[in-house]
């Protein structure tokens, strides 16, 4: 039976490889896992008006994200044959270049995890009260826009 | 006792603070109408409420005690 308990899924800063690379590794025990699938967001150095995004400082409402990441995670259970879930989303300064986003899901067979893992990212993008404000290399900023 | 409203993303540029306090109105109808005559940058801006950390779909009573949040459009991942 999956976890229910709200977990806290925000991290200062990057997300570090050796964390992603532990991630992984402490799953190496979990012998009923037959796939894994991995989603790494990575900040990218866009161009606007001649201006190159440095970084992205994220800001959230926090207890409402971690309510409807919540929310999230029990569809996702519910729709596919999970073994676990792992989500982790910077809070803060991340570099272009550095991780923010590391969705994670295992299970059995291969096509649970993918499937979810490409659901969950999509909703995390859509449902979370996170917002990213692009810092130029000339310090000025813009409000991040998804699509 | 007036209504404390936490304000995000861009939203704070424009009202100027991370926390608004505005009089309390019977509902969400009267805070927007609170808000943009406090704020009038406000009525520009694409924004939804969220009320006791849920986002309203359509206008409702303020319950007492009700923890109140703008939000602009999400951009996380």
């Amino acid at each position: 039976m999956p976890e229910r308990k709200v977990k806290n899924i925000f991290t200062d800063g990057r997300i570090t490889e050796e964390f992603i690379a532990s991630s992984i590794a402490k799953h190496q025990v979990k012998t009923g896992i037959g796939g894994h699938s991995i989603f790494l967001g990575q900040v990218r150095a866009d161009v606007v008006d001649d201006k190159t995004v440095a970084a992205i400082d994220y800001t959230s409402y926090q207890d409402m994200a971690l309510k409807q990441m919540d929310l999230i995670r029990e569809d996702i259970f519910a729709k596919y044959e999970l073994s676990c879930m792992h989500v982790h989303h910077s809070l803060g300064m991340v570099k272009a270049g550095e991780i923010c986003l590391f969705v994670f899901t295992s299970s059995k067979h291969r096509r649970a995890a993918i499937e979810a893992c490409s659901e969950t990212v999509e909703r995390i993008k859509a449902e979370l009260p996170v917002w990213g404000r692009e810092i130029f290399a000339d310090e000025t900023h813009q409000w991040k826009k998804n699509n | 006792m007036k209504l404390k409203i936490q304000v995000f993303g861009q939203l704070e540029e424009v009202v100027g603070q991370k926390v608004i306090e505005i009089e309390p109105g019977a509902d969400t109808a009267e805070l927007k109408k609170q808000l943009i005559r406090n704020y009038p940058g406000l009525g520009k801006e694409v924004f939804r409420i969220a009320v006791n950390s849920e986002l309203i779909s359509s206008d409702i009573n303020l319950p007492p005690d009700a923890v109140i949040a703008l939000l602009p459009p999400f951009s996380g991942g």
